[in-house]
């Protein structure tokens, strides 16, 4: 298999549901931690076009899903939990490594979406770059990775 | 068609040589295995430069295998599975577009460190078989046509450094930089973008080998660029090297060039790499081997970076230190020599670099090791971002050249061409620590002295891939050099390596001005017989 197909396959895994039963994907799951952790943060938008994107590492699109899946299973309500008991459920999921490991994955590119140039499709109306008073060096790019994007 | 001279690789080591042959009226062929980024196609992308290989490989096609020592053992892992990668800027222009071209000369005992300091105990210390005064009109050519300044704007902290140096008796130097300050030819000066080491120049002020040396070379019509041309061999007979054999990465067609002359200068560990997959029946071990010293005595950089935090103070107020763009241009030399025995190093001072979604990820842990996020983390980022600012001071000291780094092939491990790739074996001196941390100790009483709180001091035997030289050293003896003090092979006639390879030692500053001036000096030569 080319290495193009199978990120996209790999990366596609995010918007599939978790199980038969359940329509809930690992992208839903995501995008509530995300939100909980990096509030204003979009990752299920920035994330849109990585099924499509050579340069994104799709060792992080498994990892990411399969973290997704864990937290998942021992959060079957994740999705419904309010403010302090989605701290707990992620805060208990942190003592684990691959907890730990995916929170910060997540942290990654949830800052990543915050702080990247908005041509990336997060970072709306630059307000991670408002929030942190940070002024972007110029010029900014016209286009996603240099030339050979 | 036969090219006057073919040159593999387009930074550094390579620019001299294109620009000073192509004046001559030579035509030059330059093969460069990267893309070709002009001006207008960069721009200040933190995704793109920093956190994605754009200009260099994807490890998962093209990847190195590095040595490490682990209890005692030597253990191979390929940088596409640790992610440890070692490409630099491959474009056009070459590792030379993403300098922040601190440019310090190197001193006249630097080539005379056996001499001057004599052995020590596991490192190949070897003089240099030119002098220094050798050396000096080339660091002068560098200045003229690449622009080498001390005239771009400082930052107000730079003040606050002088006065500290003065208080505490130490000698505060202006980093010559290689940063045009106001416009030359078709350059323009420093805009101050805030964004310089890692990304490429938007006016053209940084003296890379793109903009100094190939643009104007090509203005003669002499200069023909080929890139995405990957040359994985170059093939000779007992005396000369007839061919280069290419990939055209765009076809992925086999191609070749001949020429009369062949200049590598692919930076350290690429140029090892192909003269030892080079070999054959009359080169067995690969070209210019034939004392077993391709490769051999590999550097890097000894050192690391003390770092502190600045909060705003009477001395520099906050929106004082909160100015953007403007540079420190200040180093430390005072221990450039420690004493009779002991060589040091320099101590280059700039701020942290001003990415943003690093400077997020480097923050995002509490002092007990727990992840932040949410308000806890939003309340610490605000602070870093606009009531701080950190600077670094990195620690350039020399990396002794010893028996445990080198660069060799292992046919196991092949790249998406099916070419071998270099296996670098990366065992760094013990001496290399012991400078480190006591230059490290001088930066930390500084920063106190300045005021910074939340020092932080990481010096380490882990090589910086982005500073390399060594493994084809230059000597007056072919059984212990690769090169002649013309930086000519022993054993080919028509090859000649610029890069920094040609160094026995490597000093204790960033390579790139010394790799320019020799390459001028090379290029010099070269003229003397074509």
């Amino acid at each position: 298999m080319k290495r193009r197909e199978f990120l996209a396959i790999a990366t596609l895994l995010l918007y599939k549901p978790l199980s038969a039963k359940t329509n809930i994907r690992s992208i839903d799951i995501i995008q509530s931690a995300i939100e909980h952790m990096l509030p204003g943060v979009n990752l299920r938008e920035y994330f849109f076009t990585i099924p499509y994107d050579k340069y994104f590492d799709k060792n992080d699109a498994v990892d990411l899903d399969k973290g997704a899946k864990e937290l998942f299973l021992n959060n079957k309500n994740f999705l419904l939990l309010d403010d302090k008991e989605k701290e707990r459920a992620l805060r208990e999921f942190e003592d684990s490594e691959n907890g730990r490991y995916w929170l910060s994955l997540l942290l990654n590119y949830g800052l990543e979406a915050m702080l990247g140039d908005p041509i990336y499709g997060g970072n709306k109306d630059k307000k991670g770059w408002k929030l942190l008073h940070h002024h972007p060096g110029r010029p900014r790019p016209k286009m996603k990775y240099g030339k050979n994007g | 068609m036969n090219y006057d001279i073919c040159i593999i690789g387009s930074g550094a080591g390579a620019g001299p040589i294109a620009f000073e042959l192509a004046k001559f009226g030579k035509r030059v062929v330059v093969l460069e295995k990267g893309s070709y980024y002009k001006r207008g196609d960069f721009s200040k992308d933190e995704i793109a430069y920093t956190r994605r290989s754009i200009v260099t490989p994807n490890l998962k096609d093209e990847y190195h295998v590095i040595e490490e020592n682990l209890d005692g053992q030597w253990i191979s892992t390929p940088t596409n599975i640790s992610l440890w990668d070692f490409w630099n800027g491959n474009i056009v222009g070459g590792a030379s577009n993403f300098m922040s071209g601190f440019f310090h000369r190197l001193k006249p005992f630097d080539l005379k460190l056996r001499s001057t300091f004599g052995d020590i105990d596991g490192a190949n210390i070897s003089d240099w078989p030119i002098e220094w005064e050798e050396l000096l009109p080339f660091y002068e050519k560098v200045d003229k046509i690449i622009g080498v300044t001390t005239t771009t704007k400082e930052h107000p902290i730079s003040k606050l450094f002088d006065k500290t140096a003065n208080k505490m008796g130490i000698n505060s130097c202006i980093t010559p930089r290689a940063i045009l300050s106001e416009n030359k030819g078709k350059r323009d000066g420093c805009y101050y973008s805030n964004y310089c080491g890692s990304y490429g120049c938007s006016s053209g002020a940084k003296g890379s080998s793109r903009e100094a040396l190939l643009n104007p070379a090509i203005d003669t019509g002499n200069l023909t660029i080929l890139p995405n041309s990957f040359v994985y061999k170059l093939d000779s007979d007992k005396y000369n090297i007839k061919k280069a054999l290419y990939v055209d990465k765009t076809t992925g067609l086999k191609k070749e060039i001949k020429a009369d002359i062949f200049v590598v200068a692919s930076q350290a560990v690429e140029s090892c790499r192909l003269l030892l997959n080079s070999f054959n029946n009359f080169h067995p071990n690969g070209l210019g081997n034939s004392y077993n010293q391709l490769g051999k005595n590999l550097l890097f950089s000894g050192g690391g970076v003390v770092s502190g935090e600045f909060y705003g103070s009477n001395d520099l107020p906050l929106e004082k230190l909160l100015v953007e763009g403007l540079f420190v241009n200040r180093s430390l030399k005072d221990w450039y020599k420690i004493d009779k025995k002991r060589k040091g190093g320099v101590i280059e001072v700039l701020f942290e670099h001003a990415n943003p979604i690093r400077k997020a990820n480097i923050n995002k842990y509490s002092d007990d090791g727990r992840l932040l996020w949410g308000d806890e983390l939003y309340k610490k980022l605000k602070f870093k971002f606009y009531k701080s600012k950190r600077l670094n001071f990195e620690i350039f000291n020399d990396w002794l050249p010893n028996d445990n780094c080198f660069v060799s092939i292992d046919k196991k491990y092949k790249d998406v061409y099916g070419v071998p790739v270099a296996k670098i074996r990366v065992g760094s001196h013990p001496q290399n620590e012991i400078v480190g941390n006591y230059l490290a100790k001088k930066s930390y009483n500084f920063l106190q002295k300045m005021g910074a709180k939340e020092i932080n001091v990481d010096i380490s035997p882990y090589p910086p891939q982005n500073l390399q030289a060594g493994g084809c050293r230059f000597g007056n003896d072919p059984r212990s050099s690769v090169l002649d003090k013309n930086c000519r092979s022993w054993d080919i006639q028509n090859l000649f390596v610029t890069d920094g390879s040609f160094m026995p030692t490597g000093g204790s500053v960033p390579y790139t001005y010394t790799i320019y001036a020799n390459s001028f000096r090379v290029a010099e030569y070269i003229k003397t017989f074509m």
